[in-house]
């Protein structure tokens, strides 16, 4: 049996499609299998809520009189980019606070901004016969900007491996706090509730899909950089509107030595069009293998130590080497079954429809390691 | 079950003052955490027993030179920061943080000794050392 993405959509019209979270949908395949599966679920509803580095928000801030031409720009004395015309700005949430460092970030300051706080602009201008202007300094909201889209070059990872550390010394890295001799693994995503893991074949998921991000509606516009379908991790590239996005779903965060970063939630709705797909959705935490990776050693390619899958990772220990190591989660499921649970009561209350890709994402991607040349080659 | 910070000086540090206070007194002195070295360090213990053995271990752990101070640090979520990832757990020494299946956390106030590596550890800032 198959459904059309019409079909799907006429009956969240008429309020009887059928709407279930990935979580549930592992039980209902597992149970009565994809088939029947397919036949009785309409739309399953997915969700992550993690650390996403390669996230930010571009603003327009609209022009004063007489008007500037910015060259640089604080908010919040977080540097933002200027990737264009005169008052387009990007907040990268890996930036730092020139006075607080990564303790205030890129990510703490578009949660402040999509919480409606006030935040502190300081400029420099390029002072033209156009734009004579050559500084600036005020208060502005979210409310007072022209435009607030978030574009995220890459989000949703489909997976990510764990991290423990070999060494004696204690290491901070974007995986947090690894303590010495394998005192912990710290792992992170949602498992079986992660977007891209239950549409791995990318059978639904495209340019034009339409999510959550961040508390409010957005789209894929594309693969995500470092996108690496071969090896199970696919990448999304998002926009939405941070204007209706919630601070509840969009968390700055310091990582201790290592940097600022943020917090987002991510949810993608899969329209079950037929058995495959019903199959897919049906994914376990067992059934996605993750490697433990030793941080301890200081290169790109760092060795594998353990394979293992989120759910025993979930477990709360895992054996590495004879040792019975703490495991921890950077992400949190919680947040994430929220999300999957919100994307559905959109789809149910609010007539949420699905859209079909305009082109799926691509089925292969391009990771290779950055070329070098002549003496610096070596590290 | 009270817990306790002994300062060791260069000199008591290479004696068996635990033991011996133990023996004496029967309270039981678990060590929690700590450093020593030949130079002196310092130990977080709890100590069990009744009121009076607790008084006893300690006035003798003095009687050794051995400096105590209670510990009245507590350790405290702010809910309102916290997102629940349960990451905090894995870098706790004394496993004073029960991490629950959701990544929602629970702080066993007798376990925690106050290192503080936790609230360094959470990325939202979420975790906080009062002293009582």
């Amino acid at each position: 049996m198959t459904k059309t993405y019409s079909e799907i959509n006429e009956k969240i019209k008429r309020g009887k499609a059928a709407v279930i979270t990935a979580d549930e949908m592992t039980s209902i395949v597992k149970e009565k299998g994809a088939t029947v599966a397919a036949e009785e679920v309409d739309v399953v509803t997915t969700g992550t809520f993690g650390c996403m580095c390669s996230s930010g928000v571009f603003i327009n801030l609209g022009h004063t009189d007489p008007p500037i031409k910015i060259r640089r720009a604080w908010l919040n004395d977080v540097e933002v980019s200027n990737p264009g015309a005169a008052v387009d700005l990007y907040i990268g949430a890996p930036q730092v606070s020139a006075s607080k460092g990564i303790e205030y970030g890129g990510g703490h300051l578009i949660e402040d901004l999509v919480s409606n706080k006030p935040i502190k602009l300081r400029a420099e201008g390029s002072g033209t016969d156009c734009y004579p202007r050559e500084s600036i300094e005020t208060t502005l909201t979210l409310k007072d900007l022209n435009q607030a889209i978030m574009v995220n070059p890459r989000n949703g990872y489909q997976r990510y491996h764990a991290a423990t550390n070999s060494s004696d010394l204690l290491l901070y890295t974007y995986m947090g706090m690894l303590l010495p001799q394998f005192g912990n693994v710290t792992y992170a995503g949602a498992g079986g509730l992660n977007p891209l893991s239950n549409d791995p074949f990318y059978q639904t998921i495209g340019i034009g899909t339409r999510i959550f991000l961040g508390g409010g509606p957005g789209y894929i516009i594309g693969e995500g950089t470092q996108h690496d379908p071969a090896n199970g991790m696919g990448t999304l590239m998002v926009r939405g509107d941070l204007k209706k996005m919630s601070p509840k779903y969009l968390r700055g965060a310091t990582f201790p030595r290592y940097g600022s970063t943020l917090y987002i939630g991510v949810g993608i709705p899969i329209p079950i069009l037929n058995a495959g797909i019903a199959r897919s959705t049906g994914v376990s935490d067992a059934e996605i293998p993750i490697d433990v990776l030793d941080y301890g050693v200081k290169r790109r390619d760092r060795p594998i130590v353990k394979s293992t899958n989120y759910e025993e990772l979930r477990e709360g220990t895992i054996g590495i080497q004879g040792k019975e190591v703490k495991t921890g989660c950077l992400s949190s499921l919680k947040i994430a079954r929220e999300i999957a649970q919100e994307l559905k009561r959109w789809i149910e209350e609010e007539g949420l429809l699905l859209t079909e890709p305009v082109e799926p994402l691509p089925k292969k991607g391009n990771f290779e390691p950055m070329r070098m040349g002549g003496t610096d080659e070596k590290i | 079950m009270k817990k306790y910070k002994l300062a060791y000086s260069k000199g008591i540090a290479t004696e068996p003052v635990i033991s011996k206070v133990s023996i004496e007194t029967k309270a039981l002195i678990n060590i929690l955490s700590g450093s020593i070295t030949e130079r002196g360090g310092e130990l977080i213990v709890s100590i069990e027993g009744d009121d009076q053995q607790i008084r006893s271990a300690i006035s003798s752990i003095r009687g050794e030179r051995v400096e105590v101070q209670p510990i009245k640090k507590t350790l405290e979520l702010d809910q309102n920061r916290c997102v629940d990832c349960g990451y905090c757990g894995t870098v706790c020494p004394t496993s004073a943080i029960i991490v629950h299946a959701d990544g929602s956390i629970e702080i066993l106030d007798e376990g925690c000794v106050g290192c503080g590596l936790c609230v360094t550890a959470c990325p939202r800032r979420a975790l906080s050392i009062k002293e009582a």
